[in-house]
């Protein structure tokens, strides 16, 4: 952090600060000016080390651009106060103050535009930008207007003056510079964490400066210990301690100690040789002095550089060391965390973060999951810097939100390098932060959230460190990931149990052995009422197929069924088997039903469900006696409309044996009847009261109020037993029925009743179909014919003006009727002892004329048949 | 009596064709039948009846249809109508296509023979071919 920017706070704060700032600019720089101006070499205008222009130069080094019109504008009354006090022309002071701010804005500038940290002389890059720049070239070029002016106003000779001025401005960059930078940018924020022993080794190499430096003043005097009457006295007695500081204490350091080394080297020239012009007659050259000065300055920097350069290495090496084994350790804790524990693990890692890799701030995010906000899991901060504030990351910190959600890592070593991000940099600032580092939690190719880390300080984020925390952020995107879904699969977990529990059937998951593993609620009360004597129930830990095979070979065979159809289930024979039986209780039979099905799980098993149908047996029950009393009634009703062509067939016969008869009687009267003809007249009269009788039996049958008797039924005899019955009917209506019967007979298993039933009502149907129609071709065609799949197709095909549009679908409903007087029944009645068969039923309409109506059954199967 | 009277008989049914061959040839007719209106139509034109008994209804042509044509071609014919189921409307409608008479099966030997008396009276007006000695007396 720079010392301007250090006092950004409030507006009013920071306009404090800044005037604050200048006036210490001013008064160093008059202070700068009064010290070159007692080292000088009467009557000559240089000085042997002149600092202004070194203060001015690390005073715009340390101030953002913006501000150098303000330092020169407060070092320029302090120039003015300070030369006015010399015998100087004005036009001379004024040309000074010229030559040398434009050497402080060539070294500031250059340094600023060539280095990376131009405040910063802790790598050898650095330094030689420091030293080329602002130690030779700046003092070289402003020295040639300078010794010009000087020449020209106070004629003394060019060379001297310029050989004078560059030497002296060379030797106040070298001391000065580093030492006022260093001092000003860091010691600030580091004063409080400098370890105690390092405070101790300060203020010792301070005590060797000063103890020193009081030695070599004390050869000034004449009652002295020593004697050490020569300008290069503090040198050779300093040397140690500089090396020292070079060693232990950077640029800084060195600087600051030369600078030391430097004031007493002319101060014991003044003191002992009573001015620098007594120095120069003592044979002692100054700018030899100088020289030595300069080279000794460079050669420690240097020193110093490197030396800072290999303890920032080791200590980079030693924090990638600590790192290290903070993430192993970090990774091994997520892998193992359960994630309720998650929070507090978080917490606890962020502070392990935060301290090992000295950051003043850690924190770190969820995004949520609209990513409309991200949410703070866990925030430490470094001992001393208060509780952690409060923020909300898309309101203060909008630009680095965008950024996160883009899965972009956002790295600040200054909160000056955000100039767009004001609203960013604003909250920086409120929350006291210069420079932060703000990682994207990614998982998959979203991203989840973010780690902060935060420094009050301006520093840089290395490659390494970056990629450290990114591994850092890699673990923490895994931890919420894997919370995530773990989340996600309690939620499901307790929705699924939530689920079973609400079912109003039983239901037990029981492995491939048999034994039941889990079971809901409802499965323990519906085995509790279901449990007889012959009957076990089955709970959890019990096994499902054993107590049934007891209880089969106890006194429940049934259950041997049972057993052999759930183990085709789990050997994957079959995808599930159902199981109905009948227990006994006070209030009467109960009906319950089992439900197998086969688990897809590769560790196969399956799902029982259970569950009672008293009352849907109950109900099966009632609606098969309703049917057949229905089917009963229409029988007997079309009948009632049959009755007059079963009449008239029945007249057939009648008439056949009473014509035979009465002819009989004619032959027999005379004297010698034909007794072949009178036996041929029996034979016929007999088949012609059999004829009758058929005729009558049928009737009955049809008529006849029963149960249903299951049997196999050839569909070809019984569509020839309708033809018969109708044929009358068909007669008056004069229409033609075609029987086109398959030769094989087809056996279905049914009731023939009610399966001739059915045919009938789809005969007389069509009969009655055409008898609406008007002329023309008069037919019924009857057929059967077997198709692929086991099943008899019966087809009733009528010539008659077919069905209304759209009634496909509602013939078969009850009540449907088109005719005057019906009650439409017929075709209802017809489908449901075709579905009571198992079979189905369809209209359809002829392409030219008419109407078809199929029926399809399944054939009885060959094993059985 | 030279010759019998020649009756025709036309009957899908097959037992009720032979009791009337039989019934009427026991009467003293000559007897010839045919299943079907098409049969009797297929046969020689020129073999003209005396009296035709028909079925009202037939698979095909019915007895009405043939009654109808035979009245539209102006023939003398006469003609009975038997039938198992009978209606008025039938009925009234075979009397106006020109039927002697209309009965109902299974009917009565004297009902059929007073029916051919009375068809023949009037198919032959004034010549008596009533072969009423061998039926006379037979069921009363």
């Amino acid at each position: 952090m720079n010392s301007a920017g250090l006092l950004l706070g409030g507006t009013t704060g920071r306009r404090v600060g800044v005037l604050v700032f200048l006036a210490g600019v001013g008064a160093a720089y008059y202070v700068g000016v009064l010290v070159g101006l007692e080292l000088r070499i009467p009557p000559a205008t240089p000085s042997v080390l002149w600092p202004p222009n070194a203060i001015l130069t690390a005073a715009l080094l340390v101030t953002p651009t913006r501000l150098w019109a303000l330092c020169l504008a407060a070092a320029l009354p302090a120039h003015l106060i300070a030369e006015f006090q010399t015998d100087w022309p004005v036009a001379l002071i004024l040309a000074l103050f010229g030559t040398n701010s434009s050497e402080a804005l060539l070294a500031a500038g250059g340094v600023r535009l060539l280095s990376d940290a131009p405040a910063r002389l802790d790598t050898l890059r650095r330094l030689a930008v420091f030293l080329v720049v602002a130690v030779l070239a700046a003092p070289l070029l402003s020295t040639f207007a300078d010794a010009a002016a000087v020449t020209w106003l106070r004629a003394e000779p060019y060379w001297s003056v310029w050989r004078n001025r560059l030497t002296s401005n060379m030797l106040a960059q070298l001391v000065v510079v580093p030492a006022v930078v260093g001092l000003v940018s860091r010691i600030p924020w580091q004063i409080g964490r400098v370890p105690r022993r390092r405070r101790f080794e300060a203020a010792a190499l301070a005590f060797g400066l000063c103890l020193t430096s009081w030695l070599v003043l004390q050869t000034t005097s004449d009652d002295a210990p020593l004697l050490l009457l020569s300008f290069e006295a503090p040198v050779i007695m300093q040397l140690p301690f500089v090396l020292w500081a070079a060693v232990r204490f950077g640029s800084t350091g060195t600087s600051l100690a030369m600078l030391v080394t430097t004031l007493v080297t002319w101060w014991v020239g003044i003191e002992v040789h009573g001015s620098l012009q007594g120095a120069l007659t003592s044979g002692v050259t100054v700018l030899a002095l100088q020289l030595v000065l300069i080279v000794v300055a460079v050669t420690l920097l240097t020193l110093a550089t490197v030396m800072a350069e290999r303890r920032q290495t080791e200590r980079t090496l030693a924090e990638r060391l600590r790192f290290e084994e903070v993430f192993s350790r970090l990774s091994a804790a997520f892998v193992q965390v359960p994630s309720d524990r998650m929070e507090a693990a978080f917490a606890t890692w962020l502070a392990h973060l935060g301290t090992s890799l000295a950051m003043d701030c850690v924190r770190l995010f969820r995004l949520s999951h609209d990513e409309d906000d991200m949410a703070v899991v866990g925030a430490w901060v470094a001992p001393g810097c208060g509780p952690p504030a409060a923020m909300s990351v898309k309101r203060d910190f909008p630009w680095t939100f965008g950024r996160i959600t883009e899965q972009h890592a956002v790295i600040v070593s200054s909160r000056g390098a955000l100039p767009s991000a004001t609203v960013d940099r604003i909250s920086m600032t409120e929350h006291g932060y210069q420079s932060m580092l703000v990682l994207p939690l990614i998982a998959g190719d979203r991203s989840l959230g973010a780690l902060a880390v935060g420094c009050h300080a301006e520093r840089a984020w290395p490659e390494a460190l970056v990629t450290q925390l990114r591994l850092v952020s890699e673990v923490f995107a895994n931890a919420f990931m894997r919370k995530r879904t773990e989340d996600a699969l309690r939620a499901s977990e307790l929705m699924k149990s939530e689920i079973l529990e609400s079912l109003t059937s039983g239901v037990a998951v029981i492995d491939r052995t048999g034994r039941v593993g889990a079971v809901n609620e409802k499965w323990t009360r519906l085995m509790r009422e279901s449990e007889g004597p012959s009957y076990p129930a089955v709970h959890v830990g019990d096994n499902l197929l054993e107590s049934f095979r007891a209880a089969a070979d106890r006194d429940n065979p049934r259950l041997a069924e049972a057993v052999a159809g759930v183990k085709t289930v789990m050997d994957g024979a079959r995808e599930r088997f159902v199981f109905e039986h009948v227990g006994q209780s006070a209030d009467g039979s109960r009906w319950w039903v089992m439900v197998v099905a086969r688990l897809k799980a590769p560790e196969r098993g399956a799902v029982v469900t259970y569950a009672e149908i008293t009352e849907r047996r109950r109900a099966e029950v009632e609606a098969q006696q309703s049917r057949q009393e229905l089917a009963h009634v229409t029988r007997v009703s079309t009948m009632g409309a049959l009755a007059v062509s079963l009449a008239h067939q029945l007249n057939q016969p009648l008439a056949g044996i009473m014509a035979n008869a009465q002819a009989a009687q004619r032959l027999l009267q005379v004297a010698r009847p034909d007794v072949i003809e009178v036996q041929a007249i029996l034979s016929d009269i007999v088949d012609d009261d059999r004829r009758a009788s058929e005729v009558i039996q049928r009737l009955r049958e049809m008529l006849k109020k029963g149960d249903a008797a299951v049997g196999r039924v050839d569909l070809g005899a019984a569509i020839r037993d309708v033809a018969t019955l109708v044929h009358s009917d068909a007669v008056i209506r004069n229409v033609a029925i075609t029987l086109d019967l398959n030769g094989v007979p087809l056996f279905v298993r049914g009731d023939r009743v009610q399966l001739q039933q059915a045919v009938l009502n789809l005969v007389v149907n069509a009969l009655e179909a055409i008898n609406d129609a008007s002329g023309g071709d008069r037919t019924v065609l009857v057929a059967s014919r077997r198709l692929d799949g086991n099943l008899a197709q019966v087809t009733v095909r009528d010539s008659g003006a077919g069905l209304e549009a759209g009634a496909e679908d509602v013939v078969f409903e009850p009540f449907y009727t088109t005719k005057q007087g019906g009650m439409g029944m017929g075709l209802s009645i017809a489908r449901s002892i075709v579905e009571a068969h198992g079979g189905s039923i369809r209209a359809t309409n002829d392409a030219r004329r008419g109407a078809t109506i199929e029926l399809t059954l399944p054939l009885e199967s060959m094993e059985r048949a | 009596m030279t010759q019998p009277a020649r009756i025709f008989v036309i009957d899908d049914e097959a037992s009720v064709r032979r009791a009337l061959d039989r019934l009427l040839r026991a009467c003293g007719y000559a007897v010839r039948t045919f299943a079907s209106v098409d049969e009797y139509a297929g046969h020689a034109a020129s073999d003209r009846p005396d009296c035709l008994i028909v079925d009202l209804r037939m698979p095909g042509k019915t007895g009405l249809d043939l009654l109808e044509s035979m009245h539209a071609s102006g023939s003398s014919v006469p003609v009975i109508m038997i039938t198992g189921h009978g209606d008025i409307p039938m009925a009234v409608r075979a009397m106006k296509a020109g039927a002697v008479e209309f009965l109902t099966k299974p009917f009565d030997d004297r009902a059929l023979l007073d029916a051919i008396d009375l068809a023949m009276r009037r198919g032959q007006p004034g010549e008596s071919v009533s072969p009423r000695s061998v039926s006379e007396g037979s069921k009363e």
